[in-house]
């Protein structure tokens, strides 16, 4: 299991290409849950440019559609727990283009992918259902 | 090319090098045309842009500013050596804005952006974003530009489709690698085909396309040619427009009464000077291309690519001749030039025109009659469509291209004294525009639709400037009347009958690997229809014609041999044009075209005939 958090900060718009990676990485506690191991902060890797695309412009999209214009401006908090059962659950804490909790379950079973985006509510109970904990209760 | 994995079920359809037997999907389509978007489908995933194979993506290392420089906006781009996705940085020095990128294996390449900083600030105060597609075709797989589509990061919808309709030409001009011969097949998708394409752009939502441009090579060598136009305007398409050197209307001129008839709206003609120096191409057709065109009552505009030291000391003499010939050019469309292939930065600078030199150009050699401030950028319309959106309750029809990629205005000529006036002088369209902002705004918080209206048309006469509307707009206050039939009654006939008396004048630059610019792509509206069904922005679909233009029509294509045997005949060279210089010259028709603007004694028969020969079209006697 991994446990790590990333503040992301992803603009790509008239007036700017801007992206800032730094985050936190978490390990294990002697069954004490997590403790910090390290802050890093980087330059975007050639990989995670398409990665975020891929993931986070679909997904933003559909949350938004019709609701704000397309800015590609997000500011983002990203806790991620990267479980041995092949889920990878994303706890999204969006500041822009508007301040908004998301989860994002991910699962990877023999190399198919299949996602949900679900409202923080909606996400813990889908949780629940597939009995996954995580780090802090579910309350991420 | 390398093997493409197909479905059991098509993969008789494929010869051994991928290419697809085209005769035989034909026949099939005939019977069947959901072949066409099952074969597309199945196959789509293989034609993308491979990483590491068609681009890469490099954007480590940062791209700097040196003293005197100052930053306006970092963007992506893409390096013309090795088309990896980079780091840019758009910057204003000495006046000039321009693009600076950085490769990590090829190192710095900078070229003019807009060569005005003062009026790329103005103008990019009318920037502003439309709302892309709902439905998108391909997933995101990668990096933009080299997922195109459409995809869920594209901003705009189709504005303008492109449909090509062959590759065959009857011309071979020099600078051209599109055209049959060169590139070594025939690309000529059938009627079947051509139908699911068109259906394909018009599934997109929330906006389907409802404007398209048959184009080529030259799409009048089609013999179903008026099929084609009546596929488009069945499915609903409300603007047809051919892109065409009209050069076949000369020996055929009906053709213009019947490609009218069958529901072309408009004659987009490349026009690139009004000597024959400047306009080898079709200077010595052009008068009886017009002449078609007028019997037909079909509008033309006239498409100049401009090149600096090659035809950029004619602009206002183009826009001259346009206005010459109001009656049928409805308007005159600048191309600055697109730097095609590796070409050394002296070069460059050279031949490299942008937006802001013909418009400065034109205010100087007009002495101010067509000012800066008289050109308004695409995305300027966006609250128009936002404010009848408003009041609808229905998505719009918006141009939201960059505000980089073109500009425009509508001139009127007085008939009387002949005096040019551009629209913004007789209306504020600045005020117009921020009130319809405010209205839509009222709107949008739950204001009362009729009200808006109504406060609309009470104001409309006050962006009326009345001391510089010129006499015939005047007149019973048409100029009002027709807003308010426009905003009032929905009524677009009024517009339609504005256009006839007016002449559009625009820019549109489209992109090459120099001045590259990702922020302008994901806004584009011009888009191309590809085989298998996508919709691909111009100026990825051209400037990257391997992984995108030729790589699809090349694997949906007659071989040049299959072609020739089909169609019984021995050479593609029997389909080329050749000019007669004397008889072109003779008429009346031609001297009056060009009085005033040429006169054809400035060179001798030899001369003009070396014109035409270099420039690729030859020349005969009889």
């Amino acid at each position: 299991m991994k446990h790590y958090s990333i503040n992301l900060k992803y603009v790509n718009n008239y007036h700017n290409y801007q992206f800032d990676m730094a985050g936190y990485i978490y390990i294990p506690s002697d069954g004490e849950g997590y403790k910090l191991a390290e802050y890093i902060e980087c330059e975007p890797d050639d990989d995670f440019i398409l990665y975020l695309e891929k993931y986070f412009t679909e997904y933003l999209r559909r949350i938004t559609y019709n609701d704000i214009v397309f800015a590609d401006e997000y500011e983002l908090k990203l806790g991620c727990v990267d479980l041995d059962s092949g889920y990878i659950v994303h706890v999204i804490d969006w500041f822009k283009p508007r301040i908004e909790k998301y989860i994002h379950i991910m699962s990877v079973v023999d190399n198919n992918i299949t996602t949900e985006y679900l409202s923080f509510e909606d996400g813990i109970n889908r949780l629940k259902e597939l009995d996954i904990v995580l780090p802090g209760n579910n309350r991420a | 090319m390398s093997r493409i994995e197909v479905k059991e079920e098509f993969k008789q359809l494929f010869y051994e090098d991928g290419r697809i037997n085209y005769k035989l999907l034909a026949e099939l389509g005939r019977e069947d045309p959901s072949i066409f978007e099952s074969v597309g489908r199945s196959i789509i995933s293989r034609f993308l842009p491979r990483r590491g194979v068609d681009f890469n993506i490099k954007l480590k290392g940062r791209v700097e500013l040196r003293e005197g420089e100052k930053k306006i906006t970092y963007t992506l781009s893409v390096c013309p050596e090795c088309r990896s996705l980079i780091k840019a940085i758009v910057f204003e020095r000495d006046g000039k804005v321009l693009i600076r990128k950085y490769c990590p294996d090829h190192g710095e390449f900078e070229d003019i952006y807009w060569s005005d900083a003062e009026f790329y600030y103005m103008k990019r105060r009318e920037a502003a974003d439309g709302r892309g597609i709902l439905n998108p075709y391909v997933g995101v797989v990668n990096a933009c530009p080299f997922n195109c589509g459409l995809c869920v990061r594209h901003k705009s919808h189709t504005a303008l489709l492109n449909l090509v309709a062959t590759n065959r030409c009857d011309l071979s001009c020099w600078y051209c690698f599109f055209f049959s011969e060169r590139a070594g097949y025939v690309y000529e998708p059938s009627l079947e085909h051509i139908r699911y394409m068109l259906e394909a752009a018009r599934k997109a939502r929330p906006i389907p396309a409802i404007a398209v441009q048959i184009t080529g090579g030259e799409p009048l060598l089609r013999d179903d040619i008026i099929e084609i136009i009546k596929i488009a305007k069945e499915l609903g398409y409300q603007h047809v427009q051919l892109n065409t050197t009209g050069i076949r209307f000369v020996e055929e001129p009906e053709l213009a009464i019947k490609i009218r008839e069958a529901g072309v709206n408009t004659i987009y003609m490349s026009f690139d000077g009004v000597t024959p120096i400047t306009n080898p191409k079709s200077h010595w057709e052009i008068p009886y291309i017009l002449d078609a065109l007028r019997k037909a009552h079909l509008g033309a505009v006239l498409v100049p690519t401009v090149i600096k030291t090659v035809n950029d000391y004619e602009v206002t003499k183009m826009i001259l001749f346009g206005l010459k010939h109001n009656d049928i050019v409805r308007g005159v469309n600048f191309q600055p030039v697109s730097l095609v292939g590796r070409i050394p930065k002296n070069e460059r600078n050279r031949l490299r025109v942008t937006i802001p030199d013909i418009v400065n150009r034109v205010e100087e050699e007009t002495s101010g009659m067509i000012r800066k401030e008289d050109w308004y950028t695409v995305p300027f319309t966006i609250p128009i469509s936002e404010f009848i959106e408003a009041v609808t309750g229905k998505p719009q029809f918006t141009m939201s291209n960059h505000f980089a990629c073109g500009v425009a205005t509508y001139l009127f000529q007085d008939q009387k004294t002949g005096l040019i006036t551009p629209l913004p002088k007789f209306l504020d369209v600045g005020g117009f525009v921020d009130y319809l902002k405010e209205l839509t705004e009222y709107i949008r918080k739950g204001g009362s639709k009729k009200l808006a209206l109504l406060k609309l048309l009470a104001k409309i006469g006050k962006f009326i400037i009345w001391e510089h509307t010129p006499e015939q707009l005047k007149k019973r206050k048409r100029i009002y009347w027709m807003l308010f039939n426009i905003f009032a009654r929905h009524n677009y006939h009024a517009l339609g009958e504005f256009h006839l008396n007016t002449l559009f004048v625009g820019m549109m630059h489209f992109q090459d690997e120099y001045n590259y610019d990702v922020a302008r792509i994901q806004r584009c509206d011009i888009h191309y229809v590809s085989p298998d069904g996508r919709l691909i922005p111009f100026c990825t679909f051209n400037v990257f014609p391997e992984i995108y233009r030729d790589r699809l029509q090349k694997i949906y294509s007659y071989s040049i041999k299959e072609y020739l045997e089909m169609n019984r005949l021995k050479s593609m060279s029997q389909i080329k044009y050749r000019r007669n210089i004397r008889k072109l010259e003779s008429t009346e028709l031609y001297r009056k075209t060009y009085e005033g603007f040429w006169d054809p004694s400035r060179l001798s028969y030899e001369e003009k005939k070396k014109i035409s020969i270099r420039f690729g079209i030859p020349v005969i006697e009889q």
